[in-house]
């Protein structure tokens, strides 16, 4: 019924559905971070959407239990249980300014893009899979 | 005749139609982004399907279609035609010679509408807009009321500019075309202090072939410069433009088509300024223009203006000299709630528009046109009632009143006039089906133009429209069919209003395709009639239209193909305006692209009457002109 309100009212069908390429790539931003476990903690009642249609994925209440945080730009994570592990932003001048923040999934010229920072993953003693290492920049 | 024109688009036309259209991207994280891309258009955030019988054109869309001009898919646009007002002015319902015809298509930016006091819609100056800084493209149809559009509206065009949040960096695009064409644009995106705006400026000097009209070229050359500012956070969104325009005089509304010199320019300026409050429940609007017409033309025959005043007729040359400013403001304050299974909208705008004569002279001597100022008040109530799971009712109601001021000659006048406009819907959604029917009542007032130049008094002719659409889909694609009876009457004047009989009587039909090959190929095509019960200036009783259209990525490569149809009448040909264009993404900030429009020169023609008044009665003829001329354009686009 929410989404057949959605369909006729205000905003269009698809803004409240989750497209199934960014649950994909959602997916390929975790799971090509090389962690032991994937509990993933999050605020944005969206990107916690996402992460729910993740297999594999836990999506975990605090960053006490998690092994990786996801912010945006209207739900950054500051909580200082959270600055012992590694954050994925998805705003790119939120990734600037979160040094906990090791990677970014973020709109440039038009287009989504994807980057990671070199130095950051060193920080956090991680690394990405062969394919993802040509999105893997020399940032500070 | 159609003339085979071998032209560098034609070859890349027929190379895209041998390549087939099967190419399908691996799953690799780049196909993963571009299918996102796709997916994430930001027409999903703003179309509103309860609002009429909707066609959208995505980013993916006009950036694949090469889309430079508004005009580019408006003449694709089903039941119109680009077509042009004898200044040359963007007129798709054109009757002439009639000044302008097109008041009931509504232009907005961003959701504020571009407009003005003369005319009554700023589809005139703007409804061959520059595209490079438009997002996406929403056209509703079938009489949307209420909250998409302040006055009535037969059809609303709403551009969605680009966005700070997805650009992030700068563009610049250059782009040439025969003749001397010259035209660039440059963008940037960035965040400041918590605001993130989005820029833009645009140039362009565009030269058409200019038709021989015995001793008298008719040309349709323009200069224009274009400027915009986005600035908006969380709460607030704040929006200015300027837009200069100066226009070769086309036929300079002569009434042998004879132009000698002139020009027309429309300067315009907006503000836009609006705000939402308690989780985007209540919402704020409030928008300001400021624009003029200022037409000067040198015919070798009296303009049609002259007809009204036969004492300013001479032999020879005859001059027409006029500037038209006009102001318009607009406030709106609108409310969504909703209460059990009814969601409601309710809401208030107020409409200041004028309509001032700084100075109308025919051949150096001033005639008195007066000034005219309309305040609008209006008030709207909309309610979508689910009646099941998957089943809606909506009930829309708004009433607007129009107080006239008028001043000429000295003596003011003033004039009242209620409108209403209301609607009733259905839709019902299946798995594999949908369907949408409205029963709508509208009236439409006179613009502030025919009650100072037409001399029309200020009165309201209506409609009634039963429309229904019913969309089958599939995971390949979909079948759209679009079916609306509507009913006119003509206002009180009879002889002057829009429809020169009362009561006529229209069907208009409409057929969609669309073939997904695969997420970056399809083909869609469409095929609509109109069709009246009599005729009315220069419409045919029947109008049949239609295109087909094929986009594909091949790679780095994006090719289009278009076909465009549309039928003559006795004195005008069939047209068959066929285009096609390539893209070449050189880098993923770099790429090139050439494009063909009309590449036969076969594009129909518009008719504009004439009168040779020397005769006793005067003789009524006419001339047809092209509006969409062949071009080649060669464009480049830099992302930094």
């Amino acid at each position: 019924m929410k989404l057949f309100m959605l369909l006729l009212l205000s905003v269009g069908i698809w803004a409240a559905k989750i497209d199934d390429a960014e649950v994909k790539i959602w997916s390929r931003l975790i799971f090509d971070i090389k962690l032991d476990k994937y509990r993933i903690y999050a605020l944005d009642p969206e990107i916690r959407e996402v992460i729910k249609k993740i297999k594999g994925a836990d999506l975990v209440d605090s960053c006490k239990k998690a092994t990786l945080a996801i912010e945006s730009k209207l739900y950054p994570i500051t909580e200082k249980d959270c600055i012992n592990i590694p954050k994925i932003s998805n705003d790119y001048r939120l990734f600037l300014k979160d040094n906990g923040a090791v990677g970014v999934f973020y709109w440039l010229k038009s287009r989504p893009t994807i980057l990671f920072s070199k130095h950051r993953l060193q920080e956090f003693g991680i690394g990405v899979v062969d394919e993802m290492k040509e999105y893997v920049e020399s940032l500070p | 005749m159609i003339r085979p024109n071998f032209s560098i688009p034609f070859f890349i036309l027929l190379l895209c139609c041998l390549f087939g259209v099967t190419a399908n991207a691996k799953e690799s994280l780049d196909s993963l982004l571009k299918e996102y891309r796709k997916d994430a258009d930001l027409s999903k955030k703003t179309k509103k399907e309860s609002a009429g019988f909707l066609q959208v054109y995505t980013r993916d869309d006009l950036e694949r279609m090469q889309v430079y001009r508004l005009g580019d898919i408006l003449k694709s646009t089903r039941f119109l035609q680009y077509d042009l007002n004898s200044f040359g002015m963007t007129d798709p319902l054109q009757m002439n010679p009639m000044l302008y015809s097109s008041d009931l298509i509504k232009i907005f930016v961003n959701d504020y509408e571009i407009t003005t006091g003369f005319v009554g819609s700023g589809y005139a100056f703007y409804g061959n807009i520059d595209m490079d800084m438009i997002d996406h493209v929403e056209i509703y149809t079938g009489t949307p009321v209420l909250d998409v559009s302040t006055e009535p509206a037969a059809i609303v065009i709403k551009l969605y500019t680009k966005v700070s949040e997805r650009e992030n960096g700068a563009s610049l695009q250059l782009r040439g075309a025969e003749r001397g064409t010259k035209e660039g644009s440059l963008s940037l995106a960035d965040e400041l202090g918590g605001w993130s705006y989005y820029a833009y400026v645009h140039g362009v000097s565009e030269k058409y072939r200019h038709i021989k009209n015995g001793a008298y070229d008719i040309s349709k050359d323009y200069r224009q410069s274009h400027a915009f500012l986005n600035l908006h956070n969380l709460k607030h969104n704040v929006e200015l433009e300027l837009l200069k325009q100066r226009h070769d005089p086309f036929t300079g509304f002569s009434t042998t088509v004879e132009p000698v010199s002139g020009y027309w320019k429309s300067p315009m300026l907006r503000a836009s300024y609006s705000s939402k409050w308690f989780d985007d429940s209540l919402s704020a609007d409030i928008s300001y223009i400021n624009s003029s017409f200022n037409i000067n033309s040198v015919t070798a025959s009296p303009s049609w203006f002259q007809l009204k005043f036969p004492d300013t007729i001479r032999a020879g040359e005859n001059s027409l000299d006029y500037k038209v400013k006009g102001d318009v403001l607009t406030m709106k304050l609108a409310h969504n709630r909703k209460i059990g299974n009814n969601q409601i909208n309710i809401g208030a705008e107020y409409r200041y528009k004028n309509a001032d004569f700084e100075y109308f002279r025919i051949n150096d001597t001033p005639i008195d046109m007066g000034r005219a100022k309309f305040n609008i008040a209006g008030l709207f109530l909309e309610d979508h009632y689910m009646l099941t799971d998957n089943s809606m009712a909506t009930f829309s109601l708004k009433y607007n009143f129009y107080d006239l001021l008028q001043n000429q000659g000295g003596n003011e006048f003033k004039k009242h006039l209620n409108t209403w406009q209301g609607r009733v819907g259905y839709s019902l959604i299946e798995d594999m089906w949908s369907f949408k029917g409205f029963l709508t009542h509208t009236e439409v007032p006179q613009q502030l133009y025919m009650v100072l130049i037409e001399n029309m008094p200020l009165d309201r002719y209506s409609f009634d429209t039963l429309s229904s659409e019913l969309k089958l889909h599939s995971s390949k694609g979909e079948w759209k069919y679009l079916l609306m009876l509507s009913r006119a009457d003509s206002a009180d004047a009879d002889s002057s209003s829009t429809f020169v009989n009362s009561n006529v009587y229209i069907v208009n039909t409409s057929l969609d395709y669309r073939y997904d090959f695969d997420k970056f190929n399809y083909l869609s095509a469409n095929i609509f009639l109109s069709h009246a019960n009599k005729r009315y200036y220069n419409f045919r009783k029947n109008y049949l239209g239609g295109y087909l259209r094929l986009l594909n990525t091949f790679g780095k490569t994006d090719l289009f193909n278009e076909l465009v149809f549309r039928e003559g009448n006795g004195e005008v040909k069939n047209g068959y305006d066929y285009s096609a264009g390539v893209e070449y993404h050189v880098t993923k900030d770099f790429s090139l692209s050439l494009k063909g429009v009309n590449i036969f020169d076969s594009a129909r023609k518009s008719r504009y009457t004439t009168l040779d008044t020397s005769t006793n009665p005067p003789l009524q003829g006419g001339i047809n002109l092209p509006v969409t001329d062949r071009r080649v354009y060669f464009s480049m686009e830099w992302m930094f």
